[in-house]
């Protein structure tokens, strides 16, 4: 046999281009080579040789030699690669070994597992780095606290920006069954192509479409889920309301024996007859009357969905309804939501894409009411018919006068709102030759907010005792926001080098505007109208527009497989900067190499990849008219309802920059075992600069703040992934995923002419946040108890309490935190549970402090309330010694304090730290258990594919703290430097208690 | 070739077509739609100076008012507090006017001048005499008021146009002679006869003329505190004024009192937002309330509220000593460190005469009502001025038309006047029963007033002004600190203070805020290094460092006379169910009592 040249090229079946860099290897020897630029080679071999062709992420090929001289060889990309291509910056599609920076993918499959109506809640344990706080158990759902990698930015914001189908967005666009993907753009290298908007990350949401399916599909997705409390506390159930001791109802105005107070610190119950609301019943115990409050509420989403695809054209179209009925009484809301995504080849080269997405959620109230702390004597479902009789609509009853009955507030003081939402997404891409791809995009995003509150007669408002004639108010705000973008793409191999090159730019343009009218006072009782009133009508108006410009280019180098470059720059113009000072630069680099391609490593080791990057990315001023330097109020009107405007203590910087982050990373992606043992790691580094600081200065400027830019952040982390499939078998499978991370976010500096200043958020009034250099984010600044050098709490010779200056008290910032999935299949059987840790941080436990003052937990009940010495020290002629009974008696307090005096003194509210407790927890997120019933059964019904499935989340919960769910955050009591809510982690004032969601889904493929 | 030209023109084309999109918003996008235009920014008439009246003066009476019924009332002895004026013990509370940072008279009394800065602007880019007058009396008033409380403040770079991020400080001296000056050219602008927008004038309505008499009247007020420092001064200003009332025209009756009228709906007097807890802490101290009745003065059922209850046993307790059948009575002025001892005094709040209802209405709860949110807060009075004028005739400062006697007695009608106080109400006949006076000459010859009855001139005329001054800010505090008549005393117990408080002298400042020295701890220091009166920024003996105005007095000036408190419980009045109440009480009253009134032992 003679040896022939046999010639060749290898192309991929994705794109039908060469592959360069493919190796060709003649079975049993070491003869080889590989192929060129364009996929080509030639090689000696003899018939009946065995060409082994093989590349990375492909499948490998054998091919015996036989007549053909010339052979044609198409590589399959490798199935277990294709679930590698991640969705990176401006929804490109990359795969994930080519990436010098971490992006973590979480599937749409896995978001829909076990559903909540807040999709972010559902990446909670699935990525590594990213601390998510879910919101309580309130309506719709929204709301969660997310913050990636750390909080860079002081200002108060740190959301992640939301880019749904490549355009700007809310992480709630679109419904669960509908998501494709979700990517999580961690650092700055992974978002630079957002420039200055991706400061704190980026979440990319790619919905589903019909592309890759054949011919008709229709897939239905039933997911019923029940809700009830997580964590409710524990109360004592021997002492009923009152103050020291005693209590009679008269007519809950005060009138009676304390019959107006909201303590628990009345007599102990007998049985005895005694005058209560409900009339001269037995003083018992209603042990339930907290727990019966809430109802088992409800989620259910249904979705359809029609897939067709044919040759040159393919769509979804999804409806879902969402039908939520809360745990408060009468609290629910129903979303109803189309989908549709369409691509058709117009041309040979030519490829449209059209998405319109339609959703009206219809809210009939959302009122919260906190039960938590209604006395323990309190009958609370002879509170249901909350109307005083013979006075239905002009009187509520209720146990006390200085409250409103929480069935009234829930029926007669509802809080409702219609939210309409059009997204339409179009695209088009034109090959304008084999090399070069142009794209096009356009996006609009209109929303429509109307909301309505109305408040009945006899509703009881402290602060604006005019509500008891009624209130009404309605306001409607409409949003659009327009989004236009292109991108033209050059690709090009020079010899070992295959090189893409692109070029696009983006312009926004967001229009808001809101009217809302208000009154206080109605003339007739249940009308609400903003024409039937008693008082003049406040009217709010508020109108914004801006816009965002940018260009950005980039190139990806890749040599051979072995190395990847990418290099990104950006330039965003904004109009909420000044016009002298708005426009800003941002470039990344990223590289890396897969060592198991540059270098000969053991079999074990299946794929090694090193990558590192730099970046710098931005944090744009998120809203209008902010760089005005002297800024106005005229809320308040001159006596006579006349313009007043009001000029504000803060002095605005007109020339502030956005803030800069300027990030480095490096990581390791190592793959051992036929994959089957994983590590991701990665460490971090980024600087935050240019911190828009509402400063506060000397008042001797004429001004409280100075609206500076100033200051540094720094962040530092590590983030792994760890993926193990213990068991592989062909009946059973086991696999386990474990992240962990650790972020540590300090303040380097604020501002150097004054480098005494700190910045303060307050939490309450006598609890803050405050950043002071050289501390770490988060820490809590309050009020301590003094203590003796041995640690024991202080206290005066009269058994008060005694309190030091402000202080530190620690950070609400975890220490680390992780989770650990485990999915088990079984045949047909699949179970898999999530649990997450979260270890160190603080959490003030507001409602302890509350359950205790008032005399209703279990700890309130201590010693049959009487005869208290506080467990401490005094301080007497320099010496400390325990407090004794004795002290307290010189103070009048004759046989020690009773409960209330001890509670009081223990939980006043001006010191911190009486609540301040570790906040670890460990949480079963999630568990599943799903039954995909055989082919062999379904068939006959033409379906191809019927899994049921038993779901739940939050399950359960362990930790130290009491009460509640320690997962929590609060809305802290002053506003951000943008003037938005800031949700403080670790401030547990919420009056809505966290869920436990268990339910079935059910999934049908046809 | 064609296929390189093809995407060169599509990539420039699409450069070209995107360029044109940047930046091309309109020029006016970031101008916000949504809240009135900056001063600056605005076309010459978008501002009425007028618009910024309202809050102007708003800024300075919110915050004060309260800081000086508070503070002010108990520091001058008006008041005998229950509970702690704030945390720590109540005697360094007592004489101190820490400023908590927030809401305190230096953030307000700063934050006026933005405001005072937009109006001036507007009104000088109108060419707007009036309102330019009005800023710039207002700002005086603003930085007297400062200075006066302070010693030692930023003021030139405060009132630049852009002020730095961190002002320097000035001596009083210059702060004080440039507002003088500043303060005449103001009046001096005002045309007579013009009036301006009445609807956002609380003080005055927009009548010119008082704004004229106000700020002339101001001028004698500041003439006569810096009377010990620089006499001549004040004798040419005295006179310059008094001679030319035509050109400097002052107030010449109760109605050209300079009052802030409160709407009562979104400036609403600190009387009404006082809870009734608030009321409880602050009766009346037992030494205003008796020299009061000692006078038989008519102001007291207008100043204060009859006792809710009463002890019968006059060995045992302090019982009220006004003979009519409405019981009137103090609590014990300058009970010193425990919140708890001061409160069992007497058996507390309900035995004491609490504010009264002349100036706040109350329900049946002790809540205010909403028609006590209109009560006018006086910042300057025609009784205040003559009792200036009666001072400086007797001291010899002013020649004047009117004798020292006339003016005081004069003085003393128009506080009658202003207060309502009147000899034949009902109020007054069931204070003091058979003994009530007729009328205001028969007051005006009782041995204790008559000015020529023996006693020393210059203390019955600050012993009036002292009844008189009750709220008018900080006045009778200033006055106090000026002429320590008439004599307060101090508690024993005070003396334990001197690490902390003034110990038994009178404050002779406020504290600066704490946030000054974070905020603009630079100037701080180098006002410290440059001998200026600031060093004294913590707890410390804030005598130590003497304002400009008080020097050539010297600390020991502030000394003042001591009284035996009694110890708790053992001298506290008796108190059923507690057996150590009351055993020393009687010895204590017998020997100490008297004490505290300086017109009994120490009648002059």
């Amino acid at each position: 046999m003679y040896s022939q040249t046999i010639t060749g090229k290898v192309t991929s079946v994705e794109d039908k281009l060469g592959i360069p860099g493919v190796t060709i290897l003649k079975k049993g020897t070491k003869i080889g080579t590989i192929t060129d630029v364009d996929g080509l080679f030639s090689i000696q071999a003899i018939k009946n040789d065995t060409l082994l062709i093989s590349y990375v992420g492909m499948t490998p090929q054998m091919i015996v030699i036989k007549e053909k001289t010339y052979l044609e060889i198409v590589l399959q990309t490798l199935t277990e690669e294709i679930s590698e291509v991640v969705v990176t910056a401006l929804g490109l599609k990359r795969n994930e070994k080519a990436l010098g920076y971490a992006v973590q993918k979480v599937s749409g499959d896995e978001i829909a597992k076990v559903k909540e109506l807040d999709v972010i809640n559902a990446l909670s344990g699935k990525v590594s780095g990213v601390n998510i706080i879910q919101a309580d158990g309130s309506i719709g759902g929204g709301g969660s606290r997310i913050v990636i990698r750390g909080e860079s930015s002081l200002a108060g914001n740190n959301d992640p920006l939301y880019i749904i189908n490549g355009i700007q967005g809310s992480a709630n666009d679109m419904a669960a069954d509908d998501i494709e993907s979700i990517s999580v753009l961690k650092g700055p290298a992974a978002a630079a192509l957002y420039g200055s908007k991706a400061g704190g990350g980026v979440v990319i949401i790619t919905s589903k479409s019909g592309k890759g399916v054949k011919g008709t599909r229709v897939e239905f997705n039933s997911n019923t889920t029940f809700q009830s409390p997580l964590v409710l506390p524990k109360y004592q159930n021997q002492f009923g309301q009152g103050e020291s001791g005693e209590y009679s109802y008269f007519d809950g105005n005060g009138n009676g024996t304390f019959d107006d107070t909201y303590y628990n610190w009345g007599p102990a119950f007998d049985g005895q007859p005694r005058s209560q609301f409900t009339g001269n019943d037995p003083w018992v115990a209603h042990p339930n009357n907290v727990k019966d409050f809430y109802q088992l509420g409800h989620i259910f989403v249904n979705n359809v969905s029609l897939i067709q695809a044919a040759e040159k054209s393919s769509f979804r179209f999804s409806y879902s309804n969402t039908d939520q009925k809360g745990i408060m009484p009468n609290n629910g809301l129903t979303t109803n939501r189309f989908d549709l995504n369409s691509d058709f080849s117009v041309l040979k080269n030519l490829t449209l894409h059209a998405g319109l997405n339609y959703s009206r959620t219809n809210c009939a109230n959302d009122r919260q009411v906190d039960p938590r702390f209604t006395p323990r004597s309190i009958d609370i479902s002879a509170l249901k018919d909350y109307w005083v009789p013979g006075m239905e609509g002009s009187q509520q009853m209720n146990y006390r006068r200085s409250a409103n009955n929480p069935y009234f507030e829930l029926y007669e003081t509802p809080n409702s709102y219609t939210d309409s939402k059009v997204i339409l997404n179009l695209s088009a891409q034109y090959d304008v030759t084999k090399d070069l791809t142009i794209i096009g995009r356009y996006g609009n995003v209109y929303t429509n907010n109307e909301y309505y509150t109305k408040n009945a007669y006899s509703t009881f408002d402290k602060y604006n005792p005019q509500k008891l004639k009624g209130y009404y108010k309605n306001g409607q705000a409409n949003n659009v926001e327009k989004t236009a973008e292109f991108l033209a793409t050059y690709s090009k191999k020079i010899s070992a080098i295959s090189g893409k090159i692109s070029f696009g730019g983006t312009h926004y343009r967001k229009e808001y505007s809101k009217v809302q009218g208000e009154i206080t006072g109605l003339m007739f009782a249940d009308l609400y109208n903003l024409n039937n009133r008693l008082n003049p009508i406040t009217i709010d108006n508020y109108i914004s527009k801006l816009e965002r410009n940018s260009l950005y280019g980039f190139l990806n180098l890749d040599y051979l497989g072995k190395v990847y470059l990418d290099i990104t720059a950006r330039n965003d113009w904004s109009s909420t900067l000044h016009p002298k000072n708005n426009s800003f630069f941002y470039p990344s680099f990223a590289l890396s190499g897969l060592m198991t391609e540059i270098f000969s490593l053991p079999k074990v080791i299946s794929f090694w990849k090193i990558r590192g990057s730099w970046a710098q990315v931005g944090k744009d001023i998120p809203e209008p008219y902010f760089v005005t330097e002297d800024k106005y109020d005229w809320s308040k009107p001159t006596p006579t309802g006349n313009v007043n405007p009001n000029p504000i203590n803060i002095k605005t910087d007109p020339y502030l920059n956005p803030e800069l982050t300027t990030g480095k990373e490096i990581g390791t992606d190592l793959r051992l075992f036929k994959n089957r043992l994983n590590f991701d790691i990665a460490a971090y580094q980024s600087v935050t600069t240019n911190q828009i600081l509402k400063t506060p200065v000397s008042n001797t400027t004429g001004y409280s703040f100075f609206m500076v830019n100033a200051g540094k952040i720094e962040s530092k982390g590590i983030e792994a992934t760890i993926n193990v499939v213990p068991v592989k078998k062909k009946d059973f499978e086991w696999s386990v995923q474990l992240n962990w991370s650790l972020d540590r976010t300090n303040v380097v500096s604020l501002i150097d002419s004054l480098p005494s200043i700190s910045k303060t958020q307050s939490v309450n009034s006598y609890l803050f946040v405050e950043d002071r250099v050289g501390q770490r984010r988060g820490t809590f600044y309050g009020q301590a108890y003094e203590r003796t050098p041995n640690g024991d709490q202080l206290f005066s010779l009269s058994g008060d309490t005694r309190l030091t200056n402000k202080q530190a008290l620690g950070n609400y910032n975890p220490d680390w935190m992780a989770s650990f999935s485990n999915d088990f299949r079984y045949k047909d059987f699949t179970f898999s549970f999530l649990l997450d840790l979260r270890y160190g941080g603080l959490i003030y436990n507001e409602t302890e402090r509350k359950l205790n003052m008032y005399g209703l937990s279990e700890a309130s009940a201590m010693n049959n309330r009487v005869g208290l010495v506080p467990n401490g020290y005094v301080q007497e002629n320099g010496a400390y010694r325990k407090l004794t009974l004795a002290d307290l008696e010189k103070f009048g307090k004759i046989g020690g304090m009773s409960g209330q005096e001890y509670w009081a003194n223990m939980m006043e509210e001006t010191c911190p730290e009486n609540e301040l407790i570790d906040d670890t927890y460990l949480k079963l997120r999630e568990a599943r258990i799903a039954y995909d019933v055989p082919k062999r059964f379904i068939s006959k019904l033409k379906m191809q594919s019927l899994t049921v499935a038993l779901v739940g989340r939050n399950l359960a919960v362990f930790s130290k703290v009491k009460h509640i769910d320690p997962e929590t955050f609060g809305i802290a009591s002053g506003k951000s430097d943008f003037n938005y809510d800031t949700k403080v982690p670790g401030y547990a004032n919420s009056n809505m208690p966290s869920v436990r969601s268990y339910g079935f889904t059910l999934n049908i493929k046809f | 070739m064609r296929i390189s030209r093809q995407i060169k023109v599509t990539l420039i084309a699409l450069v070209m077509i995107f360029m044109a999109g940047c930046d091309t918003w309109e020029p006016n996008i970031n101008v916000d739609p949504n809240n009135p235009p900056s001063v600056k920014d605005s076309k010459k008439n978008d501002y009425d100076p007028s618009q910024f009246m309202l809050d102007m003066v708003w800024r300075l009476v919110d915050g004060w008012d309260y800081a000086y019924w508070n503070i002010g009332s108990a520091v001058c002895e008006y008041h005998g507090k229950t509970i702690s004026l704030s945390q720590g013990n109540r005697h360094q509370a007592w004489h101190a006017f820490d400023d908590s940072d927030g809401g305190g008279p230096w953030e307000n009394g700063y934050n006026a001048v933005r405001y005072i800065k937009k109006m001036k602007t507007a009104a000088v880019a109108m060419n707007d005499k009036n309102y330019t007058a009005i800023a710039n009396i207002w700002e005086c008033y603003d930085f007297f008021n400062l200075t006066l409380l302070y010693g030692d403040i930023p003021y030139t770079e405060t009132l630049l146009d852009n002020a730095p991020i961190n002002p320097k400080y000035d001596k009083q001296k210059d702060i004080y002679f440039s507002l003088v000056s500043k303060m005449k050219a103001a009046s001096l602008m005002i045309e007579k006869g013009e009036n301006v927008n009445s609807e956002t004038d609380l003080i005055f309505g927009g009548e010119m003329m008082k704004w004229k008499k106000f700020a002339n009247t101001l001028l004698i007020r500041y003439a006569m505190y810096m009377s010990d420092v620089a006499p001549d001064s004040t004798k040419a200003l005295l006179n310059q004024i008094i001679s030319d009332p035509d050109t400097y025209p002052v107030m010449e009756s109760n109605a050209d009192n300079a009052y802030f009228h409160y709407d009562g709906n979104q400036y609403r007097s600190c009387m009404y937002s006082l809870s009734a807890s608030k009321i409880d802490e602050a009766p009346f101290s037992n030494v205003f309330v008796e020299r009061l009745i000692t006078l038989k003065d008519p102001r007291l059922p207008v100043y204060a509220r009859p006792v809710q209850f009463t002890h019968s046993d006059a060995s045992k307790n302090v019982l009220p000593s006004n003979p009519g059948t409405d019981k009137y009575a103090g609590h014990l002025y300058g009970i010193t460190t425990d919140n708890a001892y001061a409160s069992s005094w007497n058996d507390g709040a309900n035995y004491a005469s609490k504010l009264g209802t002349y100036f706040r209405t109350e329900d049946d709860k002790g809540t205010a009502t909403i028609a006590c949110a209109t009560f006018p807060m006086a910042l300057a009075t025609y009784s205040e001025m003559l009792s200036f004028l009666a001072e400086a005739s007797q001291k010899g400062l002013v020649r004047y038309t009117k004798s020292a006697k006339e003016l005081y007695e004069l003085s003393i009608k128009a506080s009658f006047d202003m207060n309502n106080a009147i000899f034949t109400s009902d109020k007054y006949k069931n204070a003091f029963g058979a003994e009530a006076i007729a009328n205001a000459d028969d007051y005006l010859i009782q041995p204790q007033v008559n000015f020529v009855g023996g006693r020393d001139k210059l203390l019955l005329i600050a012993e009036q002004k002292w009844i008189a001054s009750f709220l008018l800010s900080f006045e009778p505090y200033f006055d106090h600190r000026r002429t320590m008549l008439p004599p307060l005393r101090a508690s024993s117990g005070a003396a334990a203070y001197v690490a902390t408080g003034s110990a038994t002298k009178f404050p002779s400042r406020a504290d600066y805020p704490s946030s000054e020295l974070s905020t603009n701890a630079i100037n701080v220091a180098n006002a410290n290094a440059n001998s200026y009166d600031i060093p004294v920024t913590g707890q410390g003996d804030r005598n130590l460092a003497l304002m400009w105005l008080m020097r050539p007095k010297g600390t020991s000036f502030l000394q003042m006379p001591v009284f035996q408190e009694p110890n708790y419980k053992a001298e506290y009045p008796f108190r059923s169910g507690d057996a150590q109440f009351g055993t020393g009480f009687a010895s204590w009253y017998s020997d100490n009592w008297n004490s505290m009134f300086w017109w009994k032992n120490n009648d002059k």
